[in-house]
């Protein structure tokens, strides 16, 4: 025979009753309850609802009518799951009360959870971009040159200029893929200064500011190869699904979407936003160098150009590119020195 | 033994008694379940994260203690999976319509502001009704309308006389989450009023200028040597760093004033709420589990959860006057209905 000791919440009214179960071998169960009219007292063991152990909170024993018999004799219920009802304990509550299965669930979380955000999502981002048409791809960031010409005034470079280096853009554009709608423009970048944006319909957009900068013309084409390589690698796309499934990964983990953890998430959402922009821009670099070998431009040009919009942006980074949304500048140079492209992530 | 009591008394003059809230959860125990939620989470691909909402919150519910009894927590988890099912995918639709194109975003954005009433509503009913005390469920009866006039119509019209009107919007809600809740057939009444809200927003502005001031001045004296030491980019980053304690201190300040202007002064019948979370304890606890969190990798997030509720749970209470034993529970025939208009509830934690 088991007894518990505990009280019972008839669900009729927030009155506590003392009450005592016995539980005995022929199945039958005996309920002593203290002032209480209309619970049934004799009972079989098939009546009563046993719920899993949690923790060592109390248990509630749900009973035919209503009626909650809640007792802090957890172990007295297990040995009555146990040995009168025959069944397993729970799984869930086994794993939680082993502490190697914890130990082993959090180490394997860890790992886990660091594979995924670094490799898993930009790996499927990128099997689902490429899932797409280019034409589906290029209608990311519509609207976005409207918005840049809010900021930016029209280009003062002179025609020829602009000419010239529309026919060196054809030339890199030749040689991408089939699908993309590809068009240089200039502005004056005023606060943006030396820059160059792609958006992801293929429209470039390069600032006045950059074309000074540049002292040789293959400076600039390899600047120009680096955005077409955005573009040609659908880095718009993929990365508006990357950032997505970031989200949601974060809601599962953190278990709610209040503004707390929503403040908490936004360091690790930063930090793995920007290495996942750090990866385009390694790409974009690879797909510029591989431009320039391929059509004898020494890759010297993509690193004094990198050099120079580094020394124009301001100087050295405390905190060593883990806050930045591009790779070290010196990382990237050393990438266009030695010319020969490899795959983003050996090097991280 | 009642009859015993009641003789020094006359009866006309209940007993008068404050009963505590006490929260009895442990780090250690949470952190086991929290982790083996996150695992089998993971291990089902998100399908097993409403089982884990559910055994969560009955872990808080039952070490949640009043006057000698604990909350219950009765949730059906695959009520939870269907609301999670359309949560994300609406949250998906709705950041990548918001890169695609403003011509896709707008009409989306309408679309959720006005099921937004009707989200809040569901999940405050679902969430009352799904709590127990004594075996006796809470419900929660506010309508369309009525979420509709305090969620979408106050706050825009409360913006235009230079917001003025704002701190109105925020008393209507409140008063309509605790007017419409009950405990089985008793209702609560809300117990605050709107002036307690203008004095807790004007005090929110004060402290949120003040503290702005500080940063503006404290920096200016030490720019020099912070660009010598990080260069300017640096010097811009750690100055950011500076707006996280004040950030923390106001959302503590506002989230401690609202739970208790919330809760404070409500009535369940002669009975009465008692609400009293200081704000300067509740920031440094906010900002501690930040810092926690981030240098444990996550893996103080349970600790942080029990250590709110701790607190939180320390500073309500609720002061009896008479016996708490004779709240009946809602009629057999009202509570299957309202479970079945609930089965397919919205569930998600507004941060309410």
């Amino acid at each position: 025979m088991t007894r518990l000791e505990g009280v019972l919440h008839d669900g009729e009214t927030s009155r506590a009753h003392p009450a005592r179960m016995e539980i005995h071998r022929d199945r039958t169960v005996v309920l002593d309850v203290e002032g209480a009219e209309g619970v049934e007292s004799r009972l079989v063991l098939e009546d009563l609802d046993v719920p899993a152990r949690l923790g060592d909170t109390v248990r509630r024993i749900r009973l035919p009518g209503g009626a909650v018999f809640e007792t802090p004799d957890n172990d007295g219920v297990d040995e009555l799951v146990r040995t009168h009802r025959g069944e397993r304990p729970n799984l869930i509550h086994q794993l939680e009360s082993r502490l190697v299965a914890v130990v082993v669930a959090t180490l394997v979380m860890i790992v886990a959870g660091f594979a995924f955000v670094t490799w898993g999502i930009p790996a499927l981002a990128k099997k689902a971009a490429f899932a797409v048409s280019p034409e589906t791809s290029a209608y990311i960031g519509q609207g976005t040159l409207e918005l840049l010409d809010e900021v930016m005034e029209p280009s003062e470079l002179l025609e020829e200029d602009q000419a010239r280096l529309r026919e060196r853009f054809d030339e890199i554009v030749a040689t991408a893929p089939e699908g993309h709608d590809f068009e240089l423009v200039f502005r004056r970048g005023e606060g943006f200064g030396a820059n160059a944006f792609a958006l992801p319909s293929g429209t470039v957009v390069m600032t006045d500011e950059l074309v000074d900068l540049a002292e040789h013309e293959e400076e600039i084409v390899a600047v120009l190869a680096h955005e077409v390589g955005h573009v040609v690698h659908r880095h718009g796309l993929r990365h508006v699904i990357q950032s997505s499934a970031l989200a949601v990964v974060i809601v599962l983990v953190t278990g709610d979407l209040s503004s707390t953890s929503g403040f908490v998430a936004a360091i690790p959402t930063l930090l793995v936003e920007t290495s996942f922009s750090r990866d385009f821009e390694r790409e974009a670099d690879e797909h510029a160098a591989r431009y320039l070998v391929a059509h004898g431009i020494p890759t010297q040009h993509f690193a004094t150009m990198l050099d120079r919009l580094a020394e124009q942006h301001g100087g050295g980074d405390a905190f060593g590119g883990y806050l930045s949304s591009h790779p070290t500048s010196d990382e990237r140079v050393q990438r266009a020195q030695r010319g020969s492209p490899e795959e983003p992530d050996v090097d991280r | 033994m009642s009859e015993a009591f009641s003789i020094g008394q006359p009866a006309t003059e209940p007993i008068e008694q404050m009963h505590g809230f006490d929260f009895t959860g442990s780090a250690g125990e949470f952190f086991r379940i929290w982790i083996v939620n996150i695992s089998l989470t993971v291990l089902t691909l998100g399908i097993y994260s409403a089982w884990a909402k559910v055994r969560t919150s009955r872990y808080f519910a039952a070490n949640t203690h009043l006057a000698g009894a604990s909350f219950d927590y009765l949730a059906d988890p695959i009520a939870i999976l269907k609301g999670r099912a359309i949560v994300v995918g609406l949250l998906l639709a709705y950041s990548m319509a918001s890169a695609l194109s403003p011509l896709i975003q707008a009409p989306l954005g309408i679309a959720l502001a006005l099921g937004l009433p009707w989200a809040i509503s569901r999940s405050l009913a679902f969430r009352a009704y799904n709590t127990a005390w004594r075996n006796i469920r809470f419900a929660f009866g506010g309508t369309y309308g009525e979420a509709f006039i305090c969620y979408l119509v106050l706050p825009f019209v409360g913006l235009i006389p230079l917001g003025l009107g704002y701190p109105y919007a925020v008393f209507a809600q409140r008063r309509f989450m605790v007017d419409n809740a009950a405990f089985g057939t008793t209702r609560l009444r809300y117990g605050s009023t709107p002036g307690r809200f203008y004095a807790m927003f004007a005090t929110l502005g004060v402290l949120g200028v003040a503290g702005l001031l500080a940063i503006l001045v404290l920096s200016r004296m030490v720019e020099p040597l912070l660009t010598d030491l990080f260069g300017e980019s640096g010097t811009a980053a750690v100055l950011a760093l500076l707006m996280i304690p004040l950030y923390f201190s106001l959302f503590a300040f506002y989230s401690a004033q609202i739970a208790n202007l919330t809760y404070d002064g409500a009535w369940l019948n002669e009975h009465r709420v008692v609400s009293r979370v200081p704000a300067p304890g509740l920031a440094w606890i906010y900002l501690s589990n930040g810092i926690a969190i981030l240098a444990s990798l996550g893996l103080l997030i349970p600790w942080s959860h029990v250590r709110i509720a701790r607190y939180r749970l320390s500073h309500m209470g609720l002061f009896a006057r008479g016996s708490l034993d004779d709240f009946a529970a809602a009629q057999g025939g009202d509570v299957s209905s309202l479970g079945e208009q609930f089965g397919e509830a919205f569930d998600f934690d507004l941060g309410l």
